[in-house]
């Protein structure tokens, strides 16, 4: 599961030119956490356009680690971008007060959606398209927000695992700090993707790429990892399918959207 | 002769678009010495039409084909496109020479796995015709027709000189080496160039239809099984290579593999193995 991290930089730098000047855009958005995923985007669209066309939103909440705001200023800095820092604690909050919760997941997909929807506004201010920072694992495992993390214009990353993630990083130069650090999506203190889904990037997609991208069997796969893990896994990968959708739609007419109404995403424009 | 590969990435849909690139392309292969230019599979129209085929296609008197047959007084040329007939829409290959359409291939194996769909969508060819291309005899295949072997071989058997494959084939399956898409289609024609001593000219786009990345890496193999040239990757190119007939001429008198062959046992096997259930 090794990739060739040249050959994947200039194939997502080609999309990257090809998608934005096609759709009539200069200028690309990116969410920035100050993890992994997002930082890598935001090198690449800077290769990919240059650091005047790519814009930075860090969004912290008042739970989110200082960690990751720093981290995110400092690669905001190396790259030389145009950031926006919005405290997002007083719109969700504003929220809970009508709607008290002491839900995690509530509060978090809250957040999530919250930085979805600024997202969206600074790209009509700006003229910038949304880039998606949700990578394969995510993806698959269902582990994103729908409508909040997982919305984007286009996603250059959605195809490459975790672990083939932290070898491109690597390859582009982004810091070691970011690079090891414990994946989260800092929603809550102390919140870290692999505790949450019980197993480690590097065996999940170990597991995703023999199930899925290599089509192998479901019992070879779990003599090799388990039969719990390889269950567990693909639990998710079923249960959350809806959230790589668009809304189901009942069929009526004879022609239907999403069904029979077949165009590709670039379809004249 | 020099014979040019326009690795181009045609504009989803917009016909006046890429016959536009074409012409941009024809003049630059003509200054760098071509007499010939193959471009690749769909290359007026783009790959991902599903619904639009209907609307894009082209008849053979429509004005895009005049067009096109004017064009061919510049230099003759391979273009791909959606052929509208009798109500049936084929994905096509045409040979523009002179002002005429000389040949027209219809794809005959469409990829209707994984991530292709084209039964959906297109009417399937059942010809592999070679035909007189003024310089040599040739066989046009397109994309899937080529991986079957047995599509280059039925060309083997009517002694072309040149294989022409038109491609959309996408860049995918990842690897430490780099997209093993790539290096299967390579592969392929190291070994149909060798064995039926023939050039091979496989011409591949790039560019993005809906998210997916065209790969390019287009090339051209000589009859004794030598790479000639070699195109960019994901990026558009042009490049040529030399054709001569002697070459294939030389190429038979060092494996005389169509002279051995038994075509008519082949048939004969065939014809059992059909019968058998």
């Amino acid at each position: 599961m090794r990739i060739n991290p040249e050959k994947v930089e200039k194939m997502i730098l080609n999309f990257l030119r090809t998608e934005l000047s096609r759709i009539g855009y200069k200028k690309g958005i990116v969410g920035l956490s100050g993890g992994l995923d997002s930082t890598t985007v935001l090198f690449l669209l800077v290769r990919a356009v240059g650091p005047e066309n790519a814009i930075a939103v860090i969004m912290p909440h008042e739970v989110s680690s200082r960690d990751s705001v720093e981290d995110a200023l400092e690669v905001v800095s190396v790259l030389g971008v145009k950031h926006y820092q919005i405290d997002i604690t007083p719109m969700v909050e504003a929220y809970f007060e009508k709607m008290p919760t002491e839900d995690k997941v509530l509060r978090g997909n809250k957040m999530a959606r919250e930085r979805m929807s600024i997202l969206y506004d600074l790209s009509a201010r700006e003229r910038a398209l949304v880039i998606g920072t949700s990578n394969k694992s995510e993806l698959l495992l269902g582990y994103g927000t729908l409508f909040g993390d997982l919305a984007s214009a286009i996603n250059p990353i959605g195809d490459l695992y975790k672990t083939q993630i932290r070898q491109l990083a690597e390859y582009l130069g982004v810091p070691e700090k970011i690079r090891k650090k414990p994946p989260s999506a800092d929603l809550w203190v102390g919140q870290t993707d692999e505790g949450e889904l019980g197993i480690t990037y590097d065996e999940a997609d170990k597991i995703l790429y023999a199930l899925i991208d290599e089509r192998r069997p479901r019992e070879e796969v779990e003599k090799k990892y388990g039969r719990e893990k390889v269950d567990g896994i693909l639990r998710k990968v079923y249960a959350y399918h809806f959230k790589r959708l668009p809304p189901q739609i009942l069929k009526i007419s004879s022609r239907t959207v999403g069904r029979d109404f077949l165009y590709s995403r670039d379809v004249l424009t | 002769m020099k014979i040019a590969m326009a690795q181009i990435a045609p504009y989803l849909g917009k016909i006046e678009d890429n016959l536009e690139k074409h012409r941009d392309f024809i003049v630059r292969a003509k200054k760098m010495g071509a007499e010939l230019v193959i471009f690749p599979e769909l290359s007026l129209t783009g790959y991902e039409l599903m619904d639009l085929v209907p609307d894009v296609a082209l008849r053979v008197d429509s004005s895009t084909m005049r067009s096109l047959k004017e064009l061919s007084r510049e230099l003759p040329f391979f273009a791909g496109f959606a052929l509208e007939e009798r109500d049936l829409f084929y994905n096509a290959s045409g040979f523009f020479r002179d002002g005429k359409l000389v040949h027209i291939h219809r794809k005959v194996l469409l990829p209707n796995y994984s991530m292709f769909e084209e039964k959906r969508f297109f009417a399937e060819g059942n010809r592999f015709e070679a035909f007189d291309a003024g310089f040599g005899r040739v066989g046009v295949l397109i994309c899937y027709d080529y991986l079957h072997p047995s599509t280059s071989y039925l060309y083997f058997l009517q002694q072309v000189d040149l294989i022409v494959v038109q491609s959309a084939a996408p860049a995918r399956g990842m690897q430490e080496d780099g997209f093993s898409s790539i290096q299967m289609w390579d592969n392929m024609s190291r070994v149909v160039s060798k064995f039926f001593t023939t050039y091979v000219a496989y011409v591949n786009r790039v560019g993005f239809d809906g998210g997916m990345g065209f790969a390019g890496g287009s090339h051209a193999y000589g009859p004794t099984g030598t790479k000639l040239v070699q195109l960019a990757e994901l990026e558009e190119d042009l490049k040529v290579f030399e054709f001569s007939r002697e070459e294939v001429r030389r190429s038979r008198i060092l494996f005389p593999a169509y002279r051995d062959e038994r075509p008519e046992v082949i048939f004969k096997e065939m014809r059992r193995i059909l019968n058998e259930d």
